[in-house]
Formats: structure tokens, C-alpha cells, sequence
């Protein structure tokens, strides 16, 4: 099997330009919040507990808003740059609640290169089915790069 | 039975901080590339890390900053309360077998829109910091109990 990581590698900053898109949608279940919660340790009631959720003002279970804010990571380490990609810098607005049963699409696009420090930024937005923005921001990466080790 | 809510937002003061602190496993990182979907070979292939400048597995940005909505959720506010907004910059790559402590501070409260503003800041053991951020938590409201009866 070829390991070298030239064959697995992601974009490089050559290979990605300004306004280019990508996407991904997944719609929210009861699994993927609870194996959220568990991961993280967030045992808030309004994503896990059906009686205390009817009393809030959202009035069902929410999906946690950092596993929506997670298609964002999705895109960006598997898609577009892909394998290689590492997070700088994340900036989020939540603006709709996302409920179990919920199909939301993520859409990334490119606002900004810089070639010098091999910095890359995209704003993304987060659309329910009914056409309602539910989560935007903006995120800086490192695009994957090849490392050459020095020789010593 | 009376649902308890975390501290609403007449009960938080600026200045008021929580922490939460957990040790990254492999495990950890695993489940959060399945739930999300961000199977990026740098948290999860060791021979692919090991060729990056890292040389080893990176965990997932979005993994140590989800940690924040732990103590929104959990401890400050409490049960109850929502991100309206949040803010991250990751400033150093984390590993496995990292341990992680997140403190919270309150920099700002605004009782009319019902909003905290807090400020983050994410140390590892060796106390170097590997992640800052700030954002906005909206702090549970009194849940409504309209529907039940009256207790004697």
C-alpha cells in the first residue's frame, strides 16, 4: 500500500482559488447528538431531555450547535482542502435553533488566500430545508502542504 | 418532579469563571471524525501524520473547541442556556493524551437581551495556551410550567 502522503494529501494553496465552493448536507438524528453529548461531556437538558425541552422557549430538543458548526470541519478536512487541513481560526454565529430530524446543508467558499504565510479564509453558511440560515461564519486554515524534513 | 436550570442572567456577575479540564483519547477523536464526518487523515492516520510537520495525530480543532459548550452547558450558565455567538483561534496543535483545561470568564452581561459575553482561553498540562476565544451565551430563561399542575 502507498503511504507517501503526496497521494492522500488535500489541495494544496496552488490548487484552491477565490470563490470556489463546496458542499455537504446531513440531516441531524437522535444518534448523532447523543453521541455528541457524550463525547464532549454536555449533558444539557435542552439537546437530551424531551420534558425539560417542552418547557424552553425552543420548545423541542436542540441539535448541540457545535456538531452543526461540525459540517464546517467536515468540508474543509475531507473535501475542500481535504487530508492535511488544519484550523487556525473560527468564527461562528448561531442564528436559528437545528432540531432532531433536521437536513442541514453546509456551504464553504473561498474569500481570501495568502501565499506568503499559507493562510487560507472561507465564509460558510448553514441552511435548513426551509431555506433559513441557521449558522454562518468564517474560518482561517492551513491548506495541506507537503513538509520536506531537513537533512542534517 | 422540578426540571433545575442553570444561573439565569440575573445571577451571573462579570468576573464569574468556570473550568473544565479532560485528557484527549484516541478515542475522543474517533468518535468525534464519525459524528461529524471529518474523517481528515491528520487526526486519524498515523502514517499520514507522522509525514506533516507535526509527526504525530493533531485532534480536531472543532473537538477542543466543542469542549466550550460544556461549560455553557453544563456549569455556566448552566442547564438551559445556548451559544448565540462564539469566537476561536487555535494557537497550538493538541494531541493525544493531552490534557485540556478550558476556564470561562465573564466579561460582560446584558440583562435586557438576556445575553452573557465570555471569554475563553484553552491551556495544556505544560500550561501553554492552545486555544483563546470570546463569544456570546444566552443563559437559561425560567422554564415554562404552565402546563402542569400545581404543586401543593
Amino acid at each position: 500500500m502507498d503511504y507517501s502522503i503526496e497521494s492522500k494529501i488535500g489541495r494544496t494553496i496552488s490548487e484552491i482559488n477565490i470563490g470556489d465552493t463546496a458542499s455537504f448536507g446531513k440531516t441531524f438524528t437522535e444518534a448523532d447528538v447523543y453521541q455528541f453529548t457524550g463525547i464532549i461531556g454536555n449533558f444539557n437538558p435542552t439537546h437530551l431531555n424531551k420534558e425539560f425541552a417542552a418547557k424552553t422557549p425552543s420548545g423541542k430538543r436542540t441539535v448541540p450547535q457545535m456538531l452543526v458548526a461540525g459540517l464546517v470541519s467536515k468540508i474543509l478536512g475531507t473535501e475542500y482542502p481535504g487530508n492535511g487541513t488544519v484550523h487556525v481560526s473560527q468564527e461562528l454565529e448561531f442564528l436559528k435553533p437545528v432540531f432532531m430530524g433536521d437536513t442541514i446543508e453546509a456551504t464553504v467558499e473561498v474569500t481570501k488566500i495568502d501565499g506568503k504565510t499559507n493562510r487560507v479564509w472561507f465564509d460558510f453558511k448553514c441552511v435548513n430545508r426551509d431555506g433559513y440560515l441557521v449558522l454562518t461564519g468564517e474560518t482561517e486554515i492551513i491548506p495541506p502542504f507537503i513538509f520536506c524534513e531537513e537533512k542534517s | 418532579m422540578k426540571a433545575r436550570i442553570g444561573k439565569t442572567v440575573e445571577e451571573i456577575k462579570v468576573g464569574d469563571c468556570a473550568y473544565f479540564a479532560k485528557t484527549l483519547s484516541n478515542t475522543d477523536m474517533l468518535l468525534f471524525a464519525g459524528v461529524t464526518g471529518d474523517v481528515n487523515l491528520l487526526p486519524i492516520n498515523d502514517e499520514f501524520a507522522k509525514q506533516t510537520i507535526f509527526k504525530q495525530r493533531v485532534a480536531h480543532g472543532m473537538l477542543t473547541a466543542s469542549f466550550i459548550t460544556n461549560i455553557i452547558g453544563m456549569r455556566l450558565p448552566g442547564y438551559g442556556s445556548t451559544v448565540k455567538s462564539q469566537k476561536v483561534k487555535f494557537t497550538l496543535p493538541v494531541f493525544i493524551a493531552d490534557t485540556i483545561e478550558i476556564g470561562l470568564t465573564i466579561t460582560a452581561v446584558n440583562v435586557a437581551e438576556n445575553t452573557v459575553d465570555f471569554s475563553v482561553v484553552a491551556t495544556k498540562q505544560d500550561g501553554k495556551v492552545v486555544m483563546t476565544g470570546s463569544g456570546v451565551a444566552t443563559p437559561p430563561v425560567p422554564l415554562d410550567d404552565s402546563d402542569e399542575e400545581q404543586e401543593g
